[in-house]
């Protein structure tokens, strides 16, 4: 027989696997710091080529518009400065990165904390209908057959 | 009153029984548009042809935000080396930056840069700051800031495309002088930043009002942050000289604010949980399951006065007659 509680749940169940369940599955494969730390790494990655692009046209721009002359850069200060760049770029997005990650990490434990409920609601439930279905047969068993005997009296 | 909250609950209802159909063909369309908007640039006549904007419209429907973008700036660009490879370069390279130092963190905050290169098009921008204001908070303020900066830039890329070298020897400068010209556009066009600093302060005033918890705040919220759009862009106009047409950006706020004003009436909407079709599977049966969520709507308050006569005046009544 179909019971409409159990579908109830398992389409909860299954709408939460169609839409979130990969992301979910990925994400939680990992410790939060685990996780966090992986992504800052590709946060740092993307990061440091954009500071990499941005320091290529700031280098562009010294060389083709301002002409100048590359024995006579002070090469230091000019390191200091663009390094400069990259560094702060890096801390402001590893700060920012780790944050995003954090709150990603803690929604997706919260919907799978959700959902580890509704499936222990569907044991519960399966479990339910078994013990039902035993107590059934057992009294069933138990009972006088009377019909049979008033039909043969 | 209660028949327009009846035809919302007609239209929301009609919405949320086709939405699995309705929500891929507006994805496909907003698309499509998109890529219209690209094949007007008309240099690499293979990419706008029709069958490439429904590939483009397809690959709207089904890849995430960030690759979508991503496609958005291969098409950019091969448009652009086709006519100059220079301005390709150089276009290809600011947009690789936006990517890398934001689409790739915020994919759907990022898509507030379509909304609002689309608004631009369509002439109806101030839509955008007001719905992010409401809905995404104060920092929608970024991707508005990067569409308004792109906005403003497309006119300045035929400038660059005028520029194109003839040889292969003069590319690199070529490229210092296109390079130059958009600093100085950066620095002299005071256009783009004056349109952030209004954008960013009707986002801020739509975002903080509509937190309020009187009555009706988010209808007065976008109220508020239309008549910041029209005070900036009149003080803008008046004082800062700035090249905007005043008729038109009146209009164009009315009717941005009445859209949103719609949107915000229609907003359960968008709120709601999607209808959606699953299947799955028990020891016994197959499911093949279309779930609807359930949509209860505010309705009006109706106030009911009870007219009743006291028991006391009616003997009295009775006493005299």
């Amino acid at each position: 027989m179909i019971d409409e509680e159990k579908i109830k749940l398992m389409s909860k169940l299954a709408i939460y696997e169609k839409n979130h369940g990969n992301l979910d599955g990925k994400i939680n494969g990992y410790f939060k710091s685990d996780y966090v730390y992986i992504q800052n790494w590709w946060t740092r990655l993307s990061v440091t080529i954009a500071g990499f692009l941005i320091i290529g046209l700031i280098l562009f721009y010294k060389i083709f518009v301002e002409k100048v002359d590359l024995f006579s850069i002070d090469y230091k200060a000019y390191g200091m400065w663009l390094g400069g760049i990259i560094v702060v770029l890096l801390v402001v997005y590893s700060v920012l990165s780790s944050y995003v990650h954090e709150k990603r990490y803690k929604a997706s434990e919260k919907r799978i904390r959700k959902y580890l409920q509704m499936l222990r609601q569907l044991e519960e439930l399966k479990l339910s209908s078994q013990q039902e279905e035993v107590k059934k047969e057992t009294y069933e068993s138990n009972l006088p057959n009377t019909r049979d005997d008033h039909q043969l009296l | 009153m209660n028949q327009i909250y009846q035809i919302r609950e007609m239209i929301i209802s009609y919405y949320k029984r086709y939405e699995r159909m309705i929500f891929p063909i507006l994805k496909f369309i907003a698309s499509f548009i998109i890529f219209l908007f690209i094949s007007k640039m008309g240099y690499a006549i293979v990419l706008t042809k029709l069958p490439v904007g429904i590939l483009f419209g397809i690959s709207g429907m089904i890849v995430p935000a960030q690759w979508f973008f991503l496609l958005i700036i291969f098409l950019v660009s091969t448009h652009l080396a086709f006519v100059s490879v220079e301005a390709a370069v150089l276009v290809s390279l600011f947009l690789i930056i936006i990517y890398l130092l934001y689409i790739r963190m915020f994919p759907k905050q990022s898509l507030l840069i379509l909304a609002l290169l689309l608004g631009f098009a369509l002439r109806i921008p101030f839509v955008v700051p007001l719905f992010a204001g409401l809905y995404v908070g104060v920092s929608g303020i970024i991707p508005i800031a990067f569409g308004t900066l792109i906005w403003y830039f497309i006119p300045h890329i035929q400038m660059l495309i005028n520029m194109k070298s003839g040889e292969l020897m003069d590319i690199p400068n070529v490229l210092a002088k296109m390079y130059v010209s958009t600093i100085q556009w950066v620095t002299q066009d005071q256009t783009a930043i004056i349109t952030i600093v209004i954008f960013s302060l009707a986002i801020i005033s739509v975002y903080c009002i509509s937190r309020f918890s009187f009555d009706y705040s988010w209808y007065v919220a976008i109220g508020i942050g239309t008549g910041i759009n029209i005070i900036g862009f009149l003080v803008a106009i008046l004082i800062l000289d700035m090249d905007v047409n005043i008729l038109g950006g009146l209009v164009s706020n009315i009717i941005s604010m009445f859209l949103m004003f719609l949107v915000q009436f229609m907003h359960r909407v968008v709120d709601y949980s999607r209808a959606e079709s699953v299947q799955f599977e028990d020891e016994e049966n197959y499911y093949y399951v279309k779930v609807i969520p359930k949509i209860i709507l505010e309705k009006p308050k109706r106030e009911i006065k009870r007219i009743v006569q006291e028991p006391n005046h009616l003997e009295e009544e009775n006493k005299e007659e």
